[in-house]
């Protein structure tokens, strides 16, 4: 049987190159690759926790410390903005280690800052400037204009002389 | 002369070609040991957050633009929550103006983070106008999964395209693929980078951020496979449409009020 020598080797061939296949595919491939699809399975999993909110839940998640506040802003037009809309993330001003825990008891964590207070020029014109592009019905004034019309002086907070942004009474 | 000059010059590029292959081949068994530090500043632990299952889900996003007032709340609140780069957005808020004898006009400073400046002056003849925001729309068929080479961005089971910074070499190609101009790469992590529609704050029942800020109800966030969802109701009985729908891509934010021009 001295031919049975070229089977042999052909399977040595055979084994080398599995074995070589199978040791670079395990270094290549990921451990959770196709775990629930076409990619690094575990990827979810760190993108679902890549950092904690920064934004809060809502209005919910002042009203523990700033009641009054919440409740009276749902009776004016301005009940549809959501606090940190104006204010900042919550995480600026209350620091929670995740989410979770905030949700369960906000008001255990401790105030860290104050929250951001922004002027009149740089947030009520942003909603309220008169501008081709703004929605019929929404409230917008010709700003130059209507200083003018009320005898004000141009001024970072002027919009605040008549308009408190927690009950604008327009 | 002449012939040693080439065969100096032969040599010099082998020399170059087994270096760059030889590099390449580390990099592809080591993906992520070449890359800096992580995206992640603020990791929280854990795998997925407590009750959620992302094949339980089917994510979908409605922008009603007949309600946009262009105040650019949700491209603040993006920033503020994922931490985006200067001079980068992963959603941005265009405004749109046109008349008969007008061109249409499309601009978006600073992708609206700011609002838009007045327009007192220089809109005479303008009989249309209004603003569009933007974002990755996590397409169903989308052309970056497709060329990525490395399989880092994918679609997910709960119908987001994300991108896994541990695989993502930062090669680009993506972000010339998606022809919504959705993706940039972030020159810190020096990987691709998109809108995720927040998934650290959706896979804990929490709405993305720009839908939160949005005062006027423009931008609104659902889940498909929930039967009593109202944007699965919106896409199911109202008028909408995607952007570039020549494009194939199957976007899944929808627009309510989108115009001819808008592209
Ligand atoms: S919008 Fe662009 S980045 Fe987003 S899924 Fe579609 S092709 Fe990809
Ligand atoms: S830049 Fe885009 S295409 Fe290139 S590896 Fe990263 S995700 Fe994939
Ligand atoms: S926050 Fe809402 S209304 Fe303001 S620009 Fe964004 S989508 Fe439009």
């Amino acid at each position: 049987m001295e031919h049975s020598k070229h089977l042999w080797r052909a399977v040595l061939i055979l084994l080398v190159l599995s074995l070589g296949y199978l040791l670079g595919r395990g270094l290549l491939v990921p451990d959770t690759f196709g775990e629930y699809g076409h990619f690094r399975g575990a990827n979810l999993a760190e993108q679902m926790n890549v950092r904690v909110p920064n934004h809060g839940i809502g209005p919910e998640s002042c009203a523990p410390c700033h009641a009054e506040r919440v409740k009276n802003i749902a009776k004016t037009p301005h009940r549809v903005i959501n606090c940190e809309t104006c204010h900042g993330p919550l995480r600026t001003h209350v620091d929670y280690p995740s989410i979770e825990a905030f949700m369960k008891n906000p008001s255990q964590f401790k105030r860290t800052a104050p929250m951001e207070i922004h002027s009149a020029q740089d947030l009520c014109i942003k909603c309220h400037d008169a501008q081709p592009a703004k929605p019929k019905g929404f409230p917008t004034v010709e700003v130059v204009q209507h200083l003018k019309e009320m005898g004000v002086e141009p001024g970072p907070n002027v919009c605040m002389e008549c308009h408190d942004p927690h009950d604008p009474k327009i | 002369m002449k012939d040693l000059s080439r065969r100096s010059f032969l040599r010099a590029a082998i020399g170059v070609t087994i270096v760059g292959a030889t590099s390449s081949v580390i990099s592809l068994f080591a993906p992520g040991k070449l890359k800096a530090a992580s995206a992640a500043t603020d990791m929280q632990p854990g795998g997925f957050p407590d009750g959620y299952d992302p094949f339980a889900h089917l994510f979908s996003y409605v922008i009603d633009l007949k309600k946009c007032i262009g105040c650019g709340s949700c491209v603040r609140a993006c920033k503020k929550e994922n931490d985006v780069p200067d001079e980068f957005y992963r959603t941005w808020v265009e405004r749109y103006q046109k008349g008969r004898d007008r061109p249409v006009e499309i601009d978006s400073p600073d992708g609206g983070l700011y609002g838009f400046p007045s327009s007192t002056a220089g809109t005479e003849g303008v009989s249309k106008a209004y603003y569009v925001p933007k974002m990755c729309n996590h397409c169903a068929q989308t052309p970056c999964v497709q060329v990525c080479p490395f399989s880092a961005t994918y679609l997910s089971p709960d119908g987001l395209v994300l991108v896994d910074g541990e695989r993502c070499m930062g090669c680009g190609y993506c972000v010339q693929a998606c022809p919504y101009a959705s993706r940039f790469l972030n020159p810190r992590t020096k990987t691709a980078d998109k809108c995720t529609w927040c998934y650290h704050r959706i896979s804990r029942g929490l709405r993305p951020a720009c839908v939160q800020a949005c005062p006027t109800g423009t931008r609104m966030f659902g889940d498909v496979k929930d039967p009593y969802d109202p944007v699965r109701h919106i896409i199911d009985t109202e008028r909408i449409g995607v952007l570039q729908p020549q494009m194939l891509t199957k976007p899944k934010c929808y627009y309510i009020g989108l115009d001819k021009e808008v592209r």
